[in-house]
């Protein structure tokens, strides 16, 4: 019971903690503690706005609403805003207490609504349930003889330094920061507005944090405010009455969201930053006006709604170029970008159809995609597969006979489970050098292996047909030989994936699951021109030793380390980690019956299940001699100014590299952690992965400096 | 004329002109002198080396297991090569095939460990034969490599050594079965036909001591019919179907064995080696359509193991050798001894090897037999070539002495030569010393012992 009670409490406080952190889209629980201290330099608005967000939080959890958006924050973070706001305007007393009850019930309210509303088109409801209910409360306010009025704010006398001769004090004064150009005062003050105080210092210590949590988050509140500001100063800002510190904030807040947080960072999502500005200028002077009449201020309205028909207009898009959006947002938007990065290539065999090469043995792609030759316009991912001999050449003797080449009459296999489509038979075979211009194609076979997702395989030799139309076909199956029908002037094989059942319609980049090239193991990747191919052996025995089933413990000791107890978990988004519960570190991991490889690792890097990660990250299930690459999340980058410096620059290029090679020989697998800075290897560990009878037994470590071993126990 | 040259001379011959039409055969094979083993001219070898001489080429080793690989694994998604080691044991040779990612056939403890020598993991070792000890199956269990019982007192055997060490063996049955040729080798492990192979099968999977991975069969070598594979490998596939089917045990592999015939011309055979053996596309699209046949799921095929040595190798060595002397027998024909007899080229007792000058020569040929230097009457090389007239110091190249000769061969009278192999880059190694007396005598021993 007692415990039940200490998990609620935690996910509580939790809650207001994400709701704080939230307001600048982090996850971290300890940047949301800060920003609720800042907050409280204002001591009464400060704690109005905890009470309004522990309230709605409290609310939001008796009455059962998705648990995980409540403890996410997401409805915490207008409640926090409204609070502040409402601590702001007025004083004190039972009646504003009363008010503030009812404000959170509307602020909760209008988000669960919204976030209905909006979810359904895939973008975020962002401030907007705070927007209403701040001019709800200024409306009310205006009535009232307490009222302090918007501009009453100014007046900054109710700062924690009337409670006490604070030594602090000097620093809050906004002269100390005088010696600072306008601009920066300006922009530290923004960040202060955001929680209706004008405080310079409030304002620094906010940004230090923001710059602590993400370097992605602060360069781009940096330049989009910077860029607010010289607009408003160009264009003559003053003539509109309207001091920038009233809506500055929203070219942070925009910038943060658009730049980096919904939208992957990347040269487009800074330009997009910076086009933004004008079109908010134009939002808050046209709704600053049209406001005026009720007295109501515009507030964060720009931000909201510039980045919302943002979103919207990105979500509407028909084809997915950048800017990227993103669609799971990590720690902070670097660690989101290195993640895409990464995962763009590695996670493709995760969200693609697993399609082979169609064919058996060591082939060579004669012609890639874009090819020079033939593969252009629609048709241009295609590829055009021979044999060769290391000689490189495509046929034996003196190649006078169609029979003299190593690929005529091979059989083409079926690169994946489907259905025939179309068979297309009955065109001979062309003599050499000839080519069948009126039937393109040749004879052909086309397989449906999903909707949208055909296989088409060209230039067939007439009459060597193993399968016909409605046929259910296996992955592997014979389907035909290879020939020299069509346009083909010599023997080949012409392979394509496209969207629709009929030959020659619109192809499409689609990588191979799994293939060898020169003794690497490709996963996920498209074949290159030249490049020497041929589909994996399965390796029962290697995957018997990676069978973690949810719930398996397992027992693992080293020197180093110590022992460590783990257990394989799976989270609610179907995601399979093990879990380390010594050291309160994650490992995400996937095994598709043809690899085991790690997502990601979130914990201590002084851990056994660390290295376990570092030395296992890709293990593809592969018979024979062969090698493979990948690369580690730059989050991984030990030293923390390089870091600081990669992160900063990340959206644009990148210096380091994390990399990974494995490679199995004698049945151990041997594999590198190197990591590179502009090219200069400055870390490097070597493992060493054994197995016993049916499972891993060891890993040994080497480091520059030392080398140890980490010892399964079961 | 510049008279301080010396012609040659060459003694007058009279021959019948015999202009019949050529026969099916075609006309005498065009001989051409052949001065180098792929660049290193012969008469440099055999400076260095002396006469006898082996020379092994890797371009033609690499050359033959690349072609064989892609004739099998573009037709049949699962293939293993397997060296087998009673071909040619010699570590360079075997080395180049682990090279080129060939596993190990062995059919002793001596193969056994030399393969172990050679870096094999014992899971890719075949271990083959009638003929294994405890001591070597002891070592091949522990070892996990795949061993192919020959008979039921094998098998009994392995069953108490699987108790003894507490380890399954890893197992496989060789099959002997009726190709519709004339070769049955029915000597070799249990026969198809009458049933034999079906009740050992049956009988590894009662016992359950047994991990039953495979099938195994060896139709017989130098098999000159294509056919003979398809007829084999359907009844093997149908083996494992029903093994799959009645006794529920998944045949992981099945392993043709070797057999396929090399590019030499058999003894009385009427066509010439070259053109009469088959291809190993021909091989291949043999076994592979033979296996499809069968009511294997894609997913499921076995995976095909080839313990093909000969074809491999045979035209990829040739032994060089001197003429020692020129004779006449009683009835006229020419004699001609060379200093390389049938001691080291144990081949010549089954196929009629091509020879070949190593030095430029006349046009006028003669019918001659070819003797080798051993004081016995089967030492023959040939029994009948007809070559240009050689003197005593020329040299002759044997050729497709790959296989089985520097395994088979024997030290009788004379000593062994050196064995060489000329890499890609043209450089020469040794792969195996001359022998000398002392190899000889440092085995002999005259210490007595008590029994
Ligand atoms: C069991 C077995 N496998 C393979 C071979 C090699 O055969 P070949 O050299 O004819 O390919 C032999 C030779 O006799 C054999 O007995």
């Amino acid at each position: 019971m007692n415990e039940e009670i200490k998990v609620e409490l935690k996910s509580f406080v939790k809650s207001i903690l994400l709701s704080y952190a939230g307001i600048f889209f982090s996850k971290s629980q300890w940047f949301g503690l800060f920003l609720l201290l800042v907050s409280m330099i204002y001591p009464v608005a400060g704690l109005c706005g905890l009470l309004c967000c522990m309230f709605v939080n409290a609310l939001a959890f008796s009455l059962s609403l998705n648990r995980e958006k409540v403890v996410s924050g997401m409805y915490g973070f207008n409640a926090v805003f409204t609070g502040i706001a409402l601590g702001s305007f007025f004083p004190y007393n039972s009646n504003m207490i009363a008010f503030l009850f009812a404000v959170s019930i509307l602020v909760l309210f209008l988000e669960v609504w919204m976030d209905d509303v909006f979810e359904r088109r895939n973008v975020p409801f962002l401030a907007f349930p705070f927007l209403i209910c701040l001019w709800c409360v200024l409306l009310v306010a205006q009535q009232s003889d307490d009222f302090t009025g918007f501009t009453g704010l100014m007046g900054g006398d109710r700062s924690i330094l009337q409670l006490g001769d604070l030594s602090l004090a000097p620093l809050l004064e906004d002269g100390f920061w005088s010696f600072l150009p306008t601009v920066f005062v300006e922009y530290f003050k923004s960040f202060s507005f955001i929680f209706f105080q004008t405080n310079v210092m409030a304002g620094v210590c906010i940004a230090l944090a923001l710059l602590f949590y993400s370097r992605i988050a602060f360069s781009l509140s940096l330049i989009g405010f910077i860029g607010g500001y010289y607009l408003y100063d160009f264009i003559g800002g003053e003539i509109y009455h309207l001091p920038i510190l009233y809506f500055g904030f929203n070219f942070i807040l925009t910038s943060i969201a658009v730049g980096g947080y919904f939208i992957i960072p990347s040269r487009n999502s800074y330009l997009w930053t910076l086009l933004l500005i004008p079109v908010q200028f134009m939002v808050i002077l046209a709704s600053s006006r049209l406001l005026s009449y009720v007295y109501l201020p515009t507030f964060s309205l720009s931000f909201c709604m510039v980045s919302v028909l943002f979103l919207y207009l990105l979500r509407r898009r028909k084809s997915f170029t950048s800017p990227v959006l993103a669609y799971y947002m990590e720690d902070n938007p670097e660690a989101t970008l290195y993640y895409y990065e990464l995962n763009k290539n590695r996670m493709a065999t995760l969200n693609y159809l697993k399609i082979y090469l169609p064919f058996m043995g060591v082939w060579k792609v004669s012609q890639g995609h874009d090819g020079q030759y033939t593969h252009k316009k629609a048709w241009k991912q295609a590829w055009d597969f021979v044999v060769e001999d290391s000689d490189n050449r495509q046929f034996s003797g003196d190649g006078t006979h169609l029979s003299d080449y190593y690929c005529y009459m091979k059989p083409v296999i079926a690169p994946a489970d489907g259905t025939v489509e179309a068979v297309f038979d009955g065109v001979d075979d062309n003599e050499l050098g000839a080519i069948n211009d009126k039937q393109n194609w040749g004879n052909y076979v086309v397989i449906k292996h999903a909707d949208g997702v055909y296989s088409a395989l060209c230039h067939l030799q007439k009459d060597s047909f193993k399968c016909r139309v409605g046929q259910k076909l296996e992955r592997g199956e014979f389907l035909a030989l290879c020939g020299n029908s069509g346009h083909s002037p010599y023997p080949h094989l012409h392979f394509q994936i496209q969207t629709q059942p009929e030959m020659g319609t619109q192809t499409m980049d689609f990588p191979i699951a799994t293939y060898l090239a020169a003794g690497e193991v490709k996963v996920g990747t498209c074949p290159q021109e030249g490049e020497s191919i041929s589909n994996v052996e399965s390796n029962a025995q290697l995957s018997s030793y990676y069978q973690f089933e949810v719930g398996d413990e397992l027992v693992v000791t080293s020197e180093k380390y110590g022992e460590e107890r783990w257990t394989v978990c799976r989270d609610i988004y179907n995601y399979t980690y093990i879990y380390c519960a010594n050291k309160k570190a994650y490992a995400w991991f996937e095994n598709d019956g043809s690899m085991f490889y790690f997502l990601k690792y979130k914990g201590t890097k002084s851990c056994n299940l660390y290295h376990f990660f570092c030395s296992n990250y890709k293990v593809p299930f592969v018979a024979g001699v062969w090698f493979v690459k990948d690369a580690f999340p730059l989050v991984h980058q030990q030293n923390g100014w390089v870091k600081f410096l990669q992160d900063i620059v990340a959206p644009f290029f990148s210096f380091v590299k994390i990399e990974y090679k494995a490679s199995l020989e004698k049945g151990e697998l041997r594999s590198t952690y190197t990591d590179k800075v502009s090219g200069r290897v400055v870390e490097n560990v070597q493992y060493e992965t054994s197995y016993s009878k049916n499972r891993l037994a060891f890993v040994s470590v080497k480091t520059r400096k030392q080398s140890w071993k980490i010892l399964f126990i079961k | 004329m510049d008279s301080s040259k010396k012609i040659r001379y060459e003694r007058p011959l009279i021959k019948p002109i015999n202009a019949m039409m050529p026969g099916k055969t075609g006309k005498d094979t065009y001989l051409v002198p052949v001065l180098d083993v792929d660049g290193v001219p012969v008469s440099a070898l055999v400076e260095k080396y002396g006469s006898p001489l082996f020379v092994f080429s890797e371009r033609k080793q690499r050359e033959n297991i690349q072609r064989a690989k892609r004739s099998f694994t573009t037709r049949y998604p699962k293939v293993h090569f397997a060296w087998s080691y009673k071909t040619n044991y010699l570590d360079g040779i075997c080395k180049i095939f682990h090279e080129e990612g060939s596993w190990a056939e062995v059919v002793s403890g001596f193969e056994y460990d030399k393969a172990i020598r050679n870096g094999v993991s014992g899971n890719h070792i075949i271990f083959n034969g009638p003929a294994k000890t405890k001591d070597d199956l002891k070592k091949a269990i522990t070892n996990g490599s795949f061993i192919h019982i020959d008979n039921m007192d094998e098998l009994y055997l392995l069953s108490d050594l699987s108790d003894e060490l507490s380890i399954k063996p890893k197992v496989a049955v060789r099959v002997n079965l009726d190709t519709e040729i004339n070769q049955i080798w029915d000597r070799f492990g249990f026969n198809y036909e009458n049933g034999q192979a079906w009740d050992v099968l049956c009988k590894i999977v009662r016992m359950d001591k047994f991990e039953l991975k495979g099938l195994h069969c060896h139709i017989g070598t130098f098999i000159l019919t294509a056919h003979a594979y398809a007829v084999a490998a359907e009844k093997m596939a149908n083996l494992a179907c029903n093994v799959k089917q009645k006794l529920g045990v998944n045949i992981e592999y099945l392993d043709m064995g070797g057999g396929f015939a090399s590019k030499n011309t058999l003894k009385a055979s009427y066509l010439g080696g070259a053109d009469v053996c088959p291809s190993f596309d021909e091989y291949a699209e043999a076994i592979s359509t033979a296996i499809y046949k069968a009511p294997f799921k894609t997913s499921d095929l076995p995976v095909l193991i080839l313990e093909t040595g000969r074809a491999l190798i045979d035209d990829a060595a040739c032994l060089i050798s001197t003429v020692l002397s020129n004779k006449r027998s009683s009835s006229g024909r020419r004699f001609t001894i060379i200093d390389a007899g049938v001691n080291m080229l144990f081949t010549s007792f089954w196929y009629d090897h091509k020879v070949s000058p190593a030095q430029p020569f006349s046009k006028y040929y003669e019918d001659v037999t070819l003797y080798g230097p051993l004081c016995m009457n089967i030492d023959v090389i040939r029994e009948f070539v007809s070559l240009p007239l050689l003197n005593r110091g020329d040299h002759l190249v044997i050729h497709n002495v790959g296989a089985y000769n520097v395994s088979q061969w024997m030290q009788f009278i004379t000593l062994r030569p050196y064995v060489v192999q000329v890499s890609r880059e043209g450089k020469v190694s040794v792969l195996r010393k001359r022998e000398t007396i002392e190899t000889i005598v440092n085995q002999e021993s005259s210490t007595t012992d008590n029994l």
